[in-house]
């Protein structure tokens, strides 16, 4: 078959999309493992792992990247210990102010959450949540549970109902139902629950220094100064740990549903969808 | 009026469409029946002109409309579903297609409301798609179709997601409309009945193919290969090569003796009703692997064994068992 | 007595721990942020004397106009790119594979992209490199174009990068729900692709593109990370001026850092009230039409 103009126009954008996509991952790589890039070098005249031991062998990097997982986990549970029963109740029930509540939810999204965590400052300096990891998993929140509702009330909405009533109908505990129904059908908005609220964690750098103080150093503490220095290996180095950090995350989710059998289904839904 | 020469559709090396040749004159509705998957949306669709042509021709009132793009074709096409634009109301709907052949306003709103008058609907003009029943939905859809006034309307199972009351009464009522119109029409339908009563030909059409053309009841009473006997006909197959209409067959208890002339099967009665004052009898026959329908005025019960009778010079012979496309 | 059916109180019960969480960190803040901005600083008498001094400033000015000129143009920019993106190529963003890469630029913080911009389009970055490749530039300083200064290029292609995969993901569940059967009926009434279009898919569209938008106008308006990074000294975004003011040497401007953020969410706040009204009508007919 011969490809038409239209098809032609198509595969270029494509092209271009792909570009625009890996050619920041690839270049962040290349820079990580240049020793010598000077302009008007298109690459690196010369490799070395420099700029990644110098990221693993500094102890404020790795306590960095720890609390940065400590906070980033922490707001991933809460969110879905919050947004699981909220989204469940937008997606299945009609109520009265009901679009209400939903307004209500999206506020965050749209109140800025600088004005939001000014306000808090004082406060949270008085109860001791201020330069404090517990107050700074408090105030991620705010830029994440809005979309965590979002994603896990279209999952249930996806999904429907009658299962779940069906797992109840055949003796199943609500608690049963959830774990053996539930969570592999929702699998997917699971997932990306998973990714987007830690990735929004671990990019917030005012929110942090605000609550956080100074106090609570997390890898997005460390890059800031690196950004306004001139060595651009440790930080393009530094920059893929933020990319690798939510991927690893995720990998290990999958590994941990694969084993525990639960995503059978999913596997089938995921090429459907 | 509409003519489909030798049309062959493939897709992924597929053959969705093979060879499909058919007349239709004008003013007549032809039933298009068989097994889903067997070409039917495709062909609709590629009269329609969704679908492009590579080989084969399509003739519209004597011009081939073979290359025409869908917007130049005299021809609209309807589906299971009405695909009402749900942010117009209904009179919104119904002028559409008279707004894009920029017909002036006052004009084209009067001639849609005369098409709503005349499909009943004249009251929900200004009502939103979602406020109506399913029936309703399809009216108007239908309404849209005929108010500019096409050479020819594809139906593709208007019916099918209908309750069964709402669509025994929609199916004399669109055949009415459309010999009032005088409108020719493809109607594609998997159910026999409708086939019989919408239609004033019947084409048989399985696997990409058509098999057998002809007035509805011809067409049943006389199957001339296993793939209209198998979808459209009633009867019993024998060794895919020898048919035995229902017409013929005869329902007997265990104890009747047959004579010479007759041939005779053995069947188990799975289920009996009754309908319009005549008692049905589900009957399967296990060594064929069929199941058939007898009326019969015989008391029999569930489970019991029956014989079917039918005089040998009844079985006929179906002429090409592969199902081959014969030229026209 | 409706208040104690058991089932008409359990949505609220599975709603009650997010609507605690989110309104006590927004309610409370957002009051304690106006109170602090209405307060004199020493004394705490009431006060509108910070919202006076903050419109006669200059700065401010300048610093809101900056904001609402890349905020504005930057979500125009991604709504349309990733409009087109998705229409033209939705049947490619619907496998899997081709989904998980749009993902990919979420994955990355904002200020990772703003230093992949500067990696890109800086007076020594690649592109500069590339140039003088191709003969374009002989050296650094004759790079035409500057992160920082081109009308703040920098921050609006940071953004666009960012957010157009975002749009692509909140229409592509559009797209999917469109049936061929639609554009058939449309075609087969005598329109063209065009009204397709214009019939079929913008209804369905108008209402998360303005949702998207708004989304993305009440971040770029309001967010810190990337023009601390790309920004320049003079004007500043509103946001980074706010931070600048708030943790200066006294705490004699906190007050007025409260404002510059109280005055952005009314803008914000307006903005999607606004829209939300324009929208809500035809919302109502398509969410029952389907």
């Amino acid at each position: 078959m011969k490809p038409s103009i239209v098809q032609l126009v198509k595969m270029f954008l494509l092209g271009c999309v792909f570009f625009a996509l890996v050619t920041p991952l690839l270049l962040l790589l290349l820079n990580s493992f240049a020793h010598e890039w000077r302009w008007p070098q298109i690459i690196p005249a010369s490799f070395s792992l420099r700029a990644w031991s110098v990221v693993f062998s500094d102890p404020h990097i790795w306590s960095s990247i720890g609390w940065t997982v400590l906070i980033g986990s922490m707001v991933v549970c809460l969110n879905l210990l919050l947004g699981l029963p909220a989204a469940k109740a937008l997606a299945y029930y009609e109520f009265k102010g009901k679009s209400l509540v939903e307004t209500f939810l999206l506020l965050p999204i749209l109140i800025p959450s600088l004005a939001i965590g000014m306000g808090l400052l004082l406060t949270m300096i008085r109860v001791g949540l201020a330069d404090h990891w517990a107050g700074v998993v408090l105030i991620h929140l705010l830029p994440t549970l809005p979309y965590t509702i979002r994603i896990l009330r279209a999952g249930y909405e996806n999904i429907g109902a009658g299962y779940e009533e069906a797992a109840r109908n055949l003796g199943a505990s609500s608690w049963k139902a959830f774990w053996t129904i539930t969570v592999p059908l929702l699998f997917p908005s699971l997932r990306a629950v998973l990714a987007l609220t830690f990735v929004i964690s671990l990019s917030q750098y005012v929110l942090t220094a605000l609550i956080g103080g100074g106090q609570v150093v997390t890898l997005a503490m460390i890059y800031y100064p690196y950004l306004a220095g001139i060595d651009r290996s440790v930080t393009a180095a530094l920059s893929l740990l933020f990319v690798l950090l939510p991927i690893l995350l995720v990998c290990i989710f999958e590994l941990v549903s694969h084993l525990s059998r639960k995503v059978v289904t999913t596997n089938q839904m995921r090429d459907e969808t | 009026m509409l003519e489909c020469k030798n049309l062959s559709i493939s897709y992924n090396g597929k053959k969705i469409l093979h060879r499909v040749s058919f007349r239709v004159t004008k003013g007549d509705i032809m039933c298009i029946i068989g097994p889903s998957g067997g070409g039917k949306t495709t062909l609709l669709r590629t009269i329609a002109g969704l679908v492009p042509v590579k080989e084969g021709q399509i003739v519209l009132g004597g011009k081939s409309v073979t290359r025409h793009k869908p917007e130049h074709r005299p021809v609209v096409l309807m589906f299971q579903r009405s695909v009402l634009f749900p942010h117009m109301t209904v009179l919104e709907n119904v002028n559409y297609g008279l707004k894009l052949q920029k017909i002036p306003r006052e004009r084209s709103q009067q001639m849609s409301m005369d098409i709503l008058k005349r499909v009943g609907m004249e009251d929900y003009f200004h009502v939103f798609p979602y406020e109506l029943s399913g029936g309703q939905q399809q009216r108007v859809a239908f309404a849209r179709a005929l108010v500019i006034k096409p050479k020819l309307l594809l139906f593709d199972e208007p019916f099918s997601s209908l309750d069964p009351v709402l669509r025994m009464s929609l199916r004399t009522w669109v055949r009415n409309m459309l010999k009032d119109e005088g409108m020719t029409a493809l109607f594609v339908t998997h159910d026999k009945e409708e086939a019989m009563i919408v239609g004033d030909q019947i084409a048989v059409m399985a696997n990409g193919m058509i098999h057998q053309t002809g007035s509805p009841l011809e067409v049943y009473k006389y199957p001339d290969n296993l793939v209209t006997a198998k979808h459209y006909s009633e009867g019993i197959i024998l060794e895919d090569h020898y048919f035995i209409s229902s017409r013929f067959l005869r329902l007997r208890n265990q104890s009747w003796q047959g004579n010479e002339n007759e041939f005779t099967i053995r069947g188990t009665v799975l289920g009996k009703w009754m309908r319009s004052a005549q008692l049905f009898y589900q009957v399967e026959i296990p060594h064929l692997s069929q199941y058939i329908i007898m009326p019969s005025e015989e008391e029999v019960e569930i489970e019991e064994t029956v014989q079917l009778t039918v005089e040998k010079k009844y079985i006929s012979e179906l002429n090409n068992i592969n199902g081959e496309v014969r030229e026209c | 007595m409706k208040w104690f059916n058991p089932e008409t109180i359990k949505p609220w019960l599975l709603l009650l721990p997010s609507v605690i969480v989110i309104g006590f960190l927004v309610g409370y803040g957002v009051w304690e942020a106006i109170a602090e901005s209405f307060r004199e600083w020493e004394t705490g008498k009431w006060t509108v004397q910070y919202y006076e001094e903050l419109l006669m400033k200059e700065a401010f000015w300048d610093s809101l106009f900056l904001s609402m000129y890349i905020a504005i143009s930057s979500t125009l920019a991604s709504l349309l790119i990733g409009l087109f993106l998705t229409r033209v190529l939705q049947r490619y963003f619907m496998n899997y594979r081709w989904k998980s890469l749009v993902w990919l630029p979420m994955l990355f913080p904002h200020f990772v992209a703003a230093y992949l911009i500067i990696l890109f389009l800086s007076e020594s970055g690649i592109l500069s490199s590339l140039f003088y490749h191709f003969g374009w530039v002989n050296e650094i300083a004759d790079f035409p174009f500057s992160i920082q200064s081109q009308h703040s290029a920098g921050i609006i292609f940071t953004y666009i990068w960012k957010e157009v995969p975002f749009v692509i993901l909140m229409l592509l569940p559009i797209y999917q729900q469109f049936s061929p059967e639609e554009e058939a009926t449309v075609r087969t009434l005598g329109g063209n692709s065009w009204d397709v279009f214009k019939t079929t898919e913008w209804p369905s569209l108008f209402p998360v593109l303005i949702e998207t938008g708004i989304i993305l106008f009440a971040f770029t308006l309001a967010a810190f990370e990337v023009p601390s990074v790309l920004g320049i000294t003079y004007p500043k975004m509103l946001p980074v001026l706010s931070y600048q003011w708030f943790f200066e040497n006294d705490w004699s401007n906190r007050p007025l850092a409260m404002a510059v953020m109280i005055i952005t969410t009314l803008i914000i706040l307006f903005i999607a009230f606004l829209s939300f009204w324009v929208t809500q009508r035809r919302r109502m007919h398509i969410a029952r039409g389907r």
